[in-house]
């Protein structure tokens, strides 16, 4: 039923993915709770970076360090410009249509994208840490054939999840222990009150749009060395699957979003472990499964949901 | 071809055509991830060749690609646009996942030939269009063939993306599997392909050690999963197997010297530095009139599709009326093509079916040239099914192209 | 549920009345409304066909097809204020009940199409009737997460081609089937008449709920859910309602698509197309029927204008994100200037 040698090599790859759904979650997640912006065109925007980025390479256009940060800086710029420009003129309408504003922008940076870039051909670039791996053999037996955990990873998946890490401790250290923590969650719990105290609304916001912006240029270079080569449709609605773990967090809770990714990220990649055929072909469900019996959970209590701002 | 025995476009007279128009067209999928628009794109790049060299007897020909951009409705809508609105006497070069299964009775009622490059079933069985390639079933057959050759043991595992009809891209890989006495898997996996490390892990234990894995994608699609078997270090632990998408500086160029000479490749055509007359000529309108593509399969048979369409017009003589029904009954006489790129002469004729292409030449990566390089010379694709015995039959019946 | 118009205490439902615009049929300029509307359908029936190709009648019938989506669409954002984002889960299913059926029985075009509709709408309201207990940005999330979940199903179960068992799929060329179509649209041009007049009459099934109690009620809840309810309206009830017929017309416009491409393929049902969607459902404006028409155009036709002109028609794709954006903006600015804080 169950390929037991593949467990520990699948959950490695799981947690891999994991780290990019729980760094994804988190842009997401503080942007939102900051802002009300649900930003759908996350992905989009790390794709163009890392379009950027292989442009920069291939070209030979600079260093490959500073292509790489030529990709951060493209999403932060965008992320923030659209946070400053557009992203006030929503100001008075509810999250659904804030949303749909990131839509519009995920669709013209996807069509910019297509006309830019021949994007039906393979493009690929690798990180130093994509082409370096380890050999984890635990608990091998006396000719050291059989391992019981034997796997390979690349630096990249080690770091993606190291990083994920650190940027949700070091988001949930900001938000309790800075003064423009507090003040986000302050925002965060009412934007008009908060504005009417004193608090600087819009530099916040304008941080909270640079943070996420950043996050997700770091994300995409990830995503390319993850998924083996830059795919730019699939990186682009890569941010549905990455808003499960967020709405299992009821867009709210930073943790519960965090481990829900590594969740999510494991068991997509467990499932091909299965010898039957049907739960390895649809793996690809696991992360809408949950989104949807997250919701559908949330919505016993229905006052909670009545309307799209108060369960924030 | 010229007095010094060089390969020449059209007429190779050097004098731009400006008669009348002849207007040929073609359907092409391309769509991030998929894309076959090289082949057009050589196709398009020969005419424009044999337009600067007094075209067909001084008419240049006009050559329109429409893309269906994977959407039936639109292949539809193009097929009528070109078959109807535009009036083209016949169709060329079309390399598409849906152009066949959507428009193929609609060519037969039209009777409107077609020399394409196919991809799905439905090209392979039609009366009215032949292939210049072999297509991804024969094609990953030839390379299982290569697969066995190189020793595999055990099992035979065929691996393909989900997409209309890409059952048939393993099915013959499982008629080997049961004629040479392997255990057969088939695995179709979501397309685009975003787990590519535990897909790769899975067809390795689903393979068993010193098996044979035989995959059927597109470039992009790939380079991802060559990249992670670098990754997890398993290359050497079954004999891999390719179709001929594969065969492309690309992937090539995209993948480490792991992979050096493991990858066992089917190029259908002959590899693009051999030094013959047609090979020459394509090299030379690929930097002169294709903008510099990358050499490969995929190019050779747009401008294959291109030269054999421009030699059964020239056939037909300068005083020809160069109408639909002349025309394909031009294109239904092509017996013997010869060119330096197939291991046998290519051939139309009047049969209910066509699979003019079915011999095999493996490849394989090089990472110090970043190319593809030969590893095993011209041999025939098994006759596994009714229509490759039928093929072969015909061939031998007729006296068309070679005997197989 | 009473009659709702009746009671004194609906004043809800009457601000609801005004907000939704005067009732297409029952205004004062009803008829020369109506005028309008049967020289446009003439024109659509007879002029366009004669004056075109093949390939420009291919593409409006896709137009007209699409129109019923988005007509159902834009008739849950602008009536009721919902915005699904997974129409395209449901098109789709639609095609392959309709494909499945006609490969397995010998009814008629419309029965066929009839029943797949149903079934649609069943699908449809299993989903809607936990969906619908949320709302705003919830439900568009959970429609847009069951799209994409479906979406790996239908990739993995592909379109039917005539073979036996549950999926109907056969591998050997020359045993597949073709989808059929009525004996009296067997043509495109006549295939094409026939969609129209579909479209019309799933429009003139929408315009008699829009005009009737339901447009009412689903008008008050659009203004507030709270008031509606208190004002006595079962805002389950005719949510359902709402979202069951656009399902129902989704079903439809699935099953006049399986006629019309005969080997339909996934991609006009991806994730994506779902965003595609509510951009041209938007831009063609959620408030008339004639809108969705506007984005059956702009999605199937506008693309092949700009390959016409020798744009690309990825340009398209630029076009669909700007129309978005500028739309939500100036609705923003009317509110702002209105007062009105959502």
């Amino acid at each position: 039923m169950i390929d037991t040698n593949q467990l520990f090599p699948f959950l490695m790859s799981g947690l891999g993915f994991g780290a990019v759904y729980a760094m994804s979650g988190t842009g997401l997640l503080v942007l939102y709770r900051t802002t009300g912006v649900l930003n759908f065109a996350f992905g989009a925007i790390g794709a163009f970076g890392a379009s950027i980025t292989w442009s920069a390479i291939e070209n030979n256009w600079a260093p490959d360090w500073v292509a790489y940060l030529m990709c951060i800086a493209f999403c932060g710029a965008v992320t923030l410009g659209y946070g400053l420009y557009l992203a006030p003129r929503y100001a008075n309408r509810d999250d659904l249509n804030k949303m749909l504003g990131t839509l519009g922008l995920a669709l013209i940076l996807l069509g910019f994208m297509f006309n830019l870039w021949k994007t039906e051909d393979a493009r690929v670039f690798r990180l130093p840490t994509g082409t370096r791996r380890v050999q984890i053999e635990w608990f091998c037996n006396s000719e050291g054939k059989e391992c019981v955990f034997d796997a390979r990873i690349s630096y990249t998946q080690i770091l993606a999840v190291v990083f994920a890490l650190v940027v949700a401790a070091g988001v949930t250290v900001y938000l309790k222990r800075t003064k423009m923590g507090t003040a986000m969650r302050a925002i965060a719990n009412d934007r008009e009150i908060s504005s009417l105290l004193g608090v600087p609304v819009r530099r916040i916001e304008a941080i909270a749009w640079l943070g996420s912006g950043v996050l997700c240029g770091i994300v995409g270079l990830l995503l390319v060395d993850l998924f083996g080569s830059l795919d730019v449709v699939l990186m682009t609605w890569f941010v549905i699957p990455a808003l499960a773990p967020v709405l299992v967090g009821r867009l709210r809770h930073l943790w519960v979003a965090f481990f829900a990714a590594f969740a999510i990220g494991v068991v997509e990649a467990e499932l091909n472990a299965s010898t039957w055929a049907w739960p390895s072909l649809y793996r690809k469900t696991t992360a809408y499964v949950v989104a949807i019996v997250a919701l559908l959970w949330f919505a016993r209590k229905r006052n909670l949901v009545i309307s799209g701002r108060s369960t924030r | 071809m010229d007095a010094d025995g060089e390969s020449v476009c059209g007429l190779g007279n050097g004098e731009t055509a400006d008669g009348e128009p002849i207007k040929l067209g073609g359907i092409v999928t391309s769509v991030p991830g998929i894309g076959f628009d090289l082949i057009t794109d050589q196709t398009a790049a020969y005419f424009d060749c044999v337009n600067a060299n007094g075209g067909i007897y001084g008419h240049p020909i006009s050559y329109t690609v429409e893309n269906d951009e994977l959407d039936p409705a639109k292949a539809g809508a193009a097929a009528a646009k070109l078959v109807e609105s535009d009036g083209v006497v016949a169709l060329v070069g079309s390399t598409s996942i849906l152009d066949c299964p959507v428009n193929g009775n609609y060519y037969t009622e039209q009777k409107v030939y077609a020399i394409i490059a196919g991809v799905p079933a439905e090209c392979f069985g039609v009366p009215n269009m032949a292939a210049v390639n072999m297509g991804p079933h024969y094609s990953a057959l030839g390379a299982a063939q290569a697969v066995v050759r190189a020793g595999a043991e055990g099992k035979l595992v065929a691996v393909t993306g989900v997409v209309p009809g890409s059952e048939y891209n393993n099915t013959g890989v499982e008629a080997l599997a049961a004629a040479e006495g392997y255990e057969y898997e088939s695995v179709q996996v979501p397309l685009p392909i975003s787990d590519a490390d535990t897909i790769i892990l899975d067809l390795i234990s689903k393979a068993g050690e010193g098996g044979g894995v035989i995959l059927t994608f597109t470039p992009p699609e790939m380079i991802k999963l060559m990249v992670a078997a670098e990754n997890q270090g398993v290359i050497d632990d079954v004999i891999w197997g390719s179709a001929t998408p594969a065969n492309d500086g690309s992937v090539a160029a995209a993948v480490g010297p792991d992979w050096d000479g493991k990858l066992l490749i089917n190029a259908e055509f002959e590899p693009t530095d051999k030094d013959g007359p047609d090979t020459r000529l394509y090299t030379s309108i690929s930097t002169e009139y294709g903008g510099g593509q990358p050499l490969g399969s995929f190019g050779q048979m747009g401008f294959l599709t291109g030269r054999i369409m421009t030699s059964a017009l020239l056939s037909m003589g300068p005083d020809a009326e160069f109408s639909r029904e002349n025309v394909s009954a031009a294109i239904i006489g092509i017996s013997k093509f010869e060119s330096d790129m197939f291991c046998q002469p290519w051939y139309f004729g009047d049969l209910p079916l066509h699979i003019p292409n079915n011999w095999d030449i493996t490849v394989v990566p090089d990472s110090a040239s970043g190319t593809m390089v030969k590893s095993e010379e011209c041999f025939a694709i098994a006759a596994l099914d009714d229509p490759l015995i039928e093929t072969r039959a015909a061939e031998v019946e007729f006296g068309l192209g070679a005997e197989g | 549920m009473t009659a709702v118009a009746d009671d004194p205490r609906t004043t809800a439902v009457e601000q609801g009345r005004t907000a939704a615009g005067s009732p297409t049929l029952l205004g004062k300029r009803s008829i020369a409304k109506m005028g309008v509307a049967a020289a446009a359908l003439a024109i659509g029936l007879f002029l366009l066909p004669a004056i075109t190709s093949t390939f420009w009648v291919k593409n409006l019938t896709s137009a007209a097809i699409l129109a019923i989506v988005a007509g159902a669409t834009g008739m849950l954002y602008g009536r009721v204020g919902l915005v699904a984002l997974g129409q395209m889960a449901l098109y789709g299913l639609s095609t392959w009940i309709t494909l499945r059926l006609s490969f397995a029985t010998d009814l008629p075009f419309p029965a066929l199409v009839l029943i797949a509709a149903v079934i649609t709408t069943i699908f449809g309201v299993i989903l809607g009737l936990p969906a619908l207990r949320l709302s705003g940005i919830y439900l568009s999330l959970i429609t847009l997460m069951s799209a994409a979940g479906f979406l790996v199903i239908l990739s993995e179960a592909k379109f039917p081609n005539g073979g036996p068992g549950f999926k109907g799929l056969v591998q050997e060329v020359t045993n597949r089937s073709e989808m059929r179509r009525p004996d009296i649209a067997i043509g495109d041009f006549a295939y094409y008449r026939y969609v129209v007049i579909a479209m019309v009459l799933t429009y003139l099934l929408a315009l008699i709920h829009v005009v009737g109690k339901p447009g009412r009620a689903w008008a008050s809840i659009k203004q507030s859910e709270a008031a509606a309810l208190a004002a006595g309206i079962n805002t389950t009830t005719y949510k359902l309602w709402a979202w069951a017929l656009a399902s129902f017309m989704t079903g439809i416009a699935g099953g006049l698509l399986a006629g019309h491409v005969k080997s339909p393929s996934v991609f006009p049902f991806i994730v994506e197309q779902n965003i595609i969607l509510i951009a041209v459902v938007v831009m063609g404006g959620v408030v008339s029927l004639w809108g969705g028409i506007i984005s059956g155009l702009l999605a199937a036709v506008l693309p092949e204008l700009f390959q016409k002109i020798g744009v690309s028609d990825r340009w398209s794709l630029i076009l669909f994100g700007v129309g978005l954006t500028v739309n939500l903006l100036i609705t923003s600015h009317q509110l702002d200037k209105a007062g009105i804080r959502e």
